[in-house]
């Protein structure tokens, strides 16, 4: 098969639906309109506490705040623009994993990552924040740098491992709906100056 | 993008829904192309127009980088939706009714397509959710790594390392 059949065969391969839902598509945008609040009627900003935290961590190293944009594993990734807010139910460890991040043109940067979760109650939030508090990290920088300036797969596995040894029944946030679960993880970093 | 790219949403109301009223559509294409059956489509539009609306305030003024903000918030309720709750509304009801029944418009005959979507499925889902953002919902390489939170070079390598994976697969 050469690139052109290939390009029609992608072409022709999406699904395709009638019309008629659109309608109903368009009559829900008035519907959650309605139901909502409307816009700045002091509707809590879900931004806020994320961003108070990038200035803090600006201002105290006097670097430049890099938030970035690649933190995924395929089924990871929560907190890339435009996820900088937590999910409904969500909940974030705001005790972070600090290490060295080195990009592909050798520039360093240092950098935090905040672990996400779901269904996690008081005492185990306070035992995982705690874990991180402690552990040496020193042995993970590769994968967190991967993390932090592009992609790291092996990330995902290795965290879940790793915390399930203090929450033993943490699960990935696809494995089940009532368990509590790692649901990703965000990181911001600073130039190193 | 910065603070001054913003909308300043409580100025934008309407605006902005008239916006969702354009992007409805084009979300519920996402999710149908991607779930079944076909009726939780419903259940996912209607959770991304309230975190769209909600986030309104955030929503990028350019129209190209506020469409991929709206397919990143898809992509990401796609992600969390069997953990969360649904939001039920009489005419999120009815689209899950009118849903349930839909079938493609016209189903592809042409048995290689369905070769193709089945070597799709079997991509990487990173992989896979590249090549459908590009192909199915249209969007460039550069606008796909937007929504997959990759930067460009990543993107455009696993694109290609994906169609020579379907190439492969398909003979």
């Amino acid at each position: 098969m050469d690139d052109d059949e290939l390009e029609d065969l992608l072409r022709a391969s999406a699904p395709r639906f009638g019309t008629v839902e659109d309608g109903l598509a368009r009559q829900l945008v008035t519907t959650v309109v309605r139901d909502d609040p409307p816009l700045g009627t002091g509707r809590p900003r879900p931004t806020e506490r994320r961003l108070r935290r990038s200035m803090i961590i600006g201002g105290a190293a006097a670097g430049v705040l890099v938030l970035s944009a690649a933190m995924t594993g395929s089924q990871w990734m929560m907190s890339a623009p435009p996820f900088m807010t937590l999910e409904p139910e969500g909940q974030r460890v705001y005790e972070p994993i600090e290490f060295v991040a080195t990009w592909e043109n050798g520039e360093q940067r240092n950098c935090q990552l905040f672990l996400e979760f779901t269904r996690l109650d008081d005492d185990e939030l306070e035992k995982i924040a705690e874990h991180v508090r402690t552990k040496d990290w020193s042995r993970w920088q590769e994968d967190l740098s991967d993390a932090a300036t592009d992609d790291s797969p092996d990330l995902r596995d290795r965290l879940l491992t790793e915390l399930r040894g203090v929450v033993p029944g943490l699960t990935g946030s696809s494995e089940s709906e009532t368990a509590p679960a790692v649901t990703g993880y965000g990181t911001s970093c600073e130039d190193v100056r | 993008m910065t603070a001054d790219q913003t909308i300043p949403a409580a100025d934008r109301a309407d605006e902005i829904e008239d916006w969702l009223g354009v992007m409805a559509p084009m979300l519920l294409a996402y999710f149908l192309r991607r779930v079944t059956p076909p009726d939780e489509a419903a259940d996912l539009l209607a959770e991304a127009l309230l975190v769209l609306w909600r986030r309104a305030e955030a929503i990028p003024a350019e129209d190209r980088a506020a469409r991929m903000w709206a397919y990143g918030v898809a992509r990401n309720v796609l992600r969390g939706h069997r953990r969360t709750s649904r939001r039920r509304s009489a005419l999120t009801e009815r689209l899950r009714a009118e849903l349930a029944s839909t079938e493609e418009v016209a189903h592809p005959a042409d048995d290689r397509v369905l070769d193709l979507r089945s070597a799709i499925e079997r991509l990487k889902p990173i992989d896979r959710e590249i090549v459908r953002l590009v192909h199915w919902d249209g969007l460039s390489l550069v606008e796909a790594a937007e929504v997959v939170g990759m930067r460009e070079g990543t993107v455009r390598s696993r694109y290609h390392r994906a169609r020579s994976v379907l190439r492969g697969q398909l003979g």
